[in-house]
């Protein structure tokens, strides 16, 4: 009698356990998935900030010192491809993941002058399609 | 582990483990918000360095000095550190490549004259703890500059004229 007593408190004190452990793990998977979830935007922000911010230094030295320089942006680092593409206007510059659904930019810029070709086309900006893609090397002319 | 005995549901070994492991937890979420802050503001810091520098940078060459005829176009020599302080206040914000959004305060003449950028004359509120200040060094002639004007200043024989070691100081930081 004494004996089936205590495998049963044994089997009951396993089960507690088997359910605080499922409690637990449900909790911190859903706090993990939020983290996660989290984490990858703040890390998609940076990268497309720091693109915004290389290109925005590209262009305000080429516009400073009058240079030719060819220009390369860095890509988005990722397990999954990520789209990005760079927009300039004569008013702004803008990173963009299209497929993330995430953008950058800096607005009330003055980039009167700037003219920026690819290889490809040729002209990219102020005439034909002012976006290229992260990562393409384009040739960004100042004043 | 007797439930009529001691009355326990868990073993004491199991609630420390337990406790130890939501405390582990607790410490790894916690270096990682930390981490995320603070790779927050090294590019926030970066930001705004590179925003002043380029501010500086288009300021300084955007105004230069006003050459003599028989100065001009000598090819390979560049005119270096000599600005023209009076077109520093008609270059816009906008032109200084400085985005909406973010406040500036440009003061140039210092130190013992300081006009202010008609754009960027804003204060730093208290509420703004990162600002970055880029200091700069210019000379700058009254009127036209000679080429033999520009040699001895740089060597620093005869350098009448000139305002020498004039500051220009621009500071960026993000509005609220």
């Amino acid at each position: 009698m004494a004996k089936s007593k205590q495998k049963g408190q044994m089997s009951f004190d396993l089960l507690f356990t088997l359910i605080a452990a499922i409690a637990f793990l449900t909790l911190l998977s859903s706090f993990a998935n939020s983290f996660l979830t989290q984490g990858t935007d703040i890390t998609l922000n940076t990268e497309l900030k720091t693109i915004l911010l290389e290109t925005h230094s590209a262009i305000g030295n080429a516009k400073a010192f009058g240079l030719i320089h060819e220009f390369t942006s860095e890509t988005i680092n990722s397990e999954k491809p990520v789209e990005c593409t760079i927009k300039v206007t004569t008013t702004g510059i803008s990173v963009e993941s299209k497929t993330q659904g995430k953008s950058v930019s800096y607005n009330s810029l003055d980039l009167t002058g700037i003219k920026i070709e690819n290889e490809s086309d040729g002209g990219i900006f102020p005439i034909g399609t002012n976006e290229f893609r992260c990562g393409e090397k384009v040739t960004i002319k100042g004043l | 582990m007797k439930i009529n005995e001691k009355g326990q549901y868990f073993s004491i070994d199991l609630l420390i483990a337990a406790g130890l492991a939501v405390l582990a937890m607790g410490l790894l979420l916690q270096f990682y918000e930390l981490g995320s802050h603070q790779q927050k503001e090294i590019t926030s810091q970066s930001e705004l360095t590179l925003i002043g520098i380029t501010a500086s940078n288009i300021l300084l060459e955007q105004s230069p000095c006003e050459l003599l005829a028989n100065f001009t176009n000598q090819k390979g020599y560049k005119v270096m550190g000599c600005a023209d302080k009076t077109k520093f206040d008609t270059i816009t914000k906008s032109e200084l490549m400085i985005p909406d959004g973010y406040g500036c305060s440009i003061v140039w003449g210092l130190p013992t004259t300081s006009d202010i950028h008609g754009e960027c004359n804003g204060t730093v509120s208290d509420e703004i703890s990162n600002v970055v200040s880029i200091e700069r060094t210019y000379f700058t002639p009254q009127g036209e500059i000679t080429k033999e004007n520009y040699e001895n200043c740089i060597d620093a024989v005869i350098c009448t004229g000139y305002n020498l070691n004039e500051k220009l100081e621009v500071k960026i930081w993000k509005e609220v």
